[in-house]
């Protein structure tokens, strides 16, 4: 693909800007910033990326991971307006799951360590741990002010805060796993995922990127339940005060 | 010693002062009841006494020990709620009669709930029904078994009694009775002075903020005549 096709497809957000200020949906300002923040950070990625890639440096490379952790985290902790620490539970948890899902991949011999498998692999698992945990956010949010008659009947009865909090946090772990479990029952029959899509376009045969897309499949499952798992057991704590009360809403 | 002691305790919400200095003691067995209109912070002090808030000011005593000697759970395990609005939390009513049973790693025998069951003016068939398609009053009801089946010590009633017929408030007082012998301390909240006459041997009257009565029933109502 040279520069100028890629100019070419510009129509289609152009497109979009087009719809949204013929139905005055007011998204034309974050649309333009949308297309310039995604050309010129791919663009800087991009560099970055071929530096690191040539230097081979594992320190480089567990700063970028770090760095790409922390700014969904960030995302992340603003969809969890109203949880305590939300920036650092969604740190460590995605921190966690991208740590153990790597290790399993390079121990299962399905990528190697160097940074060109490292980076694009973890960017898919932190960016779809960031999306689980803004959807878990919302959830444990909403349960938590509107079941405050269950919680407590169930403090008074004698449970634990782990207990009483234990349906709203299979619920809110189940709501935000769903879309993960959802997309890889769909896989084939309904999507064509990106990262097989890619290969295929870039000329790899279908049943090696086939292969690839089972793996990325099985690896978002994962890492989206070790996200959620670990930062549902830290979040819950911060409804409840010092002497195990539920706190009153902000 | 005093099963419970509240000492100078002051509630605020939404930087209002809903009670101040709110002193008294209960002895193990007493039956207090707490008369006041409504919005004078009787809940709130229900809610403070069962641990699920905390005071601003003063301090709670159970068995000479103040509050913070306790783990909440400990604490919670031993005093029980009942609200005003029935909380059923799960599907049938053996389920839900279960779980108290259940967190203190015990097993009990249908027999025991449904001897429970027809104590309360309930039919033996109503363990296996789903808690949605019970009435307010049976739902009160098993609210209240349910707490007794966790066993405390300390038993608070918010206006559980308010949505129950003649007969079945009856039987509940009967159970009162009962379970009071045997050691159970009961505060409970209402506007019935009939109630309050017939099941409590101490009142409590929350007037302005603030305690406008607190000692036995007998002198209450000897003062009321005059």
């Amino acid at each position: 693909m040279s520069d100028y096709s890629l100019l070419g497809i510009l129509i289609l957000p152009f497109l979009a800007f087009l719809v949204s200020a013929k139905k005055q949906l007011g998204l034309g300002r974050d649309i333009l910033i949308g297309c310039l923040r995604a050309a010129v950070q791919l663009t800087v990625i991009g560099f970055l990326l071929k530096f690191i890639f040539h230097t081979d440096n594992f320190l480089f490379t567990a700063c970028i991971i770090v760095t790409m952790a922390a700014n969904a985290a960030k995302v992340a902790a603003g969809r969890g307006k109203g949880i305590k620490n939300a920036f650092f539970i969604s740190f460590f948890s995605i921190c966690c799951a991208a740590f153990l899902t790597l290790c399993c991949l390079v121990l299962c011999g399905v990528i190697t360590s160097a940074p060109q498998n490292i980076i694009p692999v973890g960017g898919m698992i932190i960016g779809n741990s960031m999306v689980a945990l803004g959807i878990l956010y919302r959830s444990l949010l909403l349960d938590f002010a509107q079941k405050r008659a269950e919680i407590e009947t169930h403090l008074c009865l004698g449970a634990s805060i782990a207990q009483a909090s234990c349906a709203i946090i299979s619920s809110a772990m189940k709501t935000a796993m769903m879309p993960t479990i959802d997309s890889m029952k769909t896989l084939g029959i309904v999507q064509l995922p990106g990262m097989m899509t890619g290969m295929i376009l870039a000329g790899t045969a279908p049943q090696v990127a086939i292969k690839y897309q089972i793996m990325v499949a099985f690896m978002l499952t994962g890492s989206v339940t070790l996200t959620t798992f670990a930062a549902s057991c830290l979040a819950y704590r911060g409804f409840f005060g010092m002497r195990e009360q539920l706190l009153e809403e902000k | 010693m005093a099963i419970f002691s509240c000492k100078n305790v002051k509630i605020i919400r939404q930087n209002n002062v809903l009670l101040e200095n709110i002193s008294f003691d209960l002895e193990k067995g007493d039956c207090l009841g707490i008369s006041a209109s409504s919005g004078t912070g009787k809940t709130s002090l229900l809610r403070l006494i069962c641990a699920l808030d905390v005071p601003k000011d003063g301090t709670l005593f159970f068995q000479g020990q103040p509050y913070e000697k306790y783990a909440p759970q400990k604490l919670r395990q031993k005093i029980g709620l009942v609200a005003q609005k029935p909380c059923l939390l799960k599907k049938t009513v053996r389920e839900e009669l279960m779980y108290p049973v259940r967190l203190r790693d015990k097993r009990v025998q249908d027999e025991l709930f449904s001897s429970l069951l027809k104590s309360i003016n309930l039919p033996d068939g109503t363990l296996f029904k789903r808690c949605a398609a019970l009435s307010g009053g049976e739902q009160q009801r098993i609210c209240l078994l349910r707490t007794l089946l966790a066993e405390p010590e300390i038993l608070l009633l918010d206006e559980a009694c308010a949505c129950l017929d003649t007969t079945a408030k009856a039987a509940v007082a009967k159970l009162l009775q009962k379970k009071r012998q045997e050691g159970l301390t009961i505060i409970f909240v209402t506007h019935d002075s009939a109630d309050l006459k017939k099941l409590s041997n101490k009142i409590l009257v929350l007037e302005k903020a603030t305690l406008s009565y607190c000692g036995t029933t007998k002198t209450y109502f000897t003062e009321e005549k005059k």
